[in-house]
């Protein structure tokens, strides 16, 4: 029989508190979600045309550490409003206590719409990577289409 | 022989439709719990999913305590 499941997603990494604590930022970057994390931010990263420090922006240009070492930054580009950017960038936090995935940044004269829609396609692309990693776990082989609005994964077994 | 496969789509919104296709029996069930298992290695949590079992299913002797059994806490609906 087969069927078809309909859910919404949430990203919580409940065992990288306790490596924010106590681990060194080496096991931190080894951390399979904080790898596929780095590879979905560096995806977001060259759609928008942007890039990746391990710190953000306040308001006042002062560097703020982001725990996972990844921040987005999106400079003012060349024929599009200077709201569709992110100067001070976006720094992607895992809650010290719940692991929550969070966004930290300062969104000052940034379209809110965009703010919002850069964060759902890092939730976005992670998402879709780590079903892709999934899949791939358990031996079926996978192909991706990135579409304007969705990301379709289709994973095949095709053994002998 | 019709392959098993797995279509995922990803909206920008966070909602995720998984369609398994050509399962035979229970396996596509067992196929969605070992994703949601190994997605939430990864951290992905799946909340307020819903299941839609497809046609051929409702010839299955019992279903509906095997989905009950198997997803405790997903709303199910027929469909067909």
């Amino acid at each position: 029989m087969s069927h078809i499941e309909e859910g919404k997603t949430n990203l919580i990494f409940r065992d990288v508190p306790a490596l924010l604590r106590n681990g060194t930022q080496e096991a931190l970057a080894e951390h399979p979600c904080m790898k596929l994390l780095q590879q979905a931010v560096l995806l977001v990263a060259k759609k928008y045309h942007g890039e990746i420090r391990p710190y953000y922006y306040d308001y006042r240009y002062r560097e703020r550490p982001a725990n996972t070492g990844l921040a987005l930054h999106i400079p003012i580009q060349e024929g599009k409003s200077a709201e569709e950017a992110l100067p001070r960038g976006i720094g992607l936090v895992v809650d010290a206590e719940t692991g929550a995935l969070k966004f930290l940044g300062d969104a000052w004269e940034v379209d809110p719409s965009y703010y919002e829609q850069v964060q759902r396609t890092i939730v976005q692309t992670y998402t879709a990577l780590a079903h892709m990693a999934v899949l791939q776990q358990m031996n079926y082989q996978v192909r991706t289409e990135y579409l304007e609005d969705q990301i379709r994964i289709t994973g095949g077994m095709y053994a002998a | 022989m019709l392959h098993k496969t797995i279509h995922v789509v990803v909206k920008e919104d966070g909602t995720v439709t998984t369609d398994f296709r050509h399962f035979t029996g229970t396996d596509c069930l067992t196929a969605g719990k070992q994703i949601h298992t190994l997605l939430a290695q990864f951290g992905v949590q799946v909340d307020e999913a819903t299941i839609t079992p497809k046609p051929e299913l409702l010839a299955a002797q019992g279903v509906q305590d095997i989905l009950v059994g198997c997803e405790m806490n997903q709303e199910t609906r027929t469909e067909g």
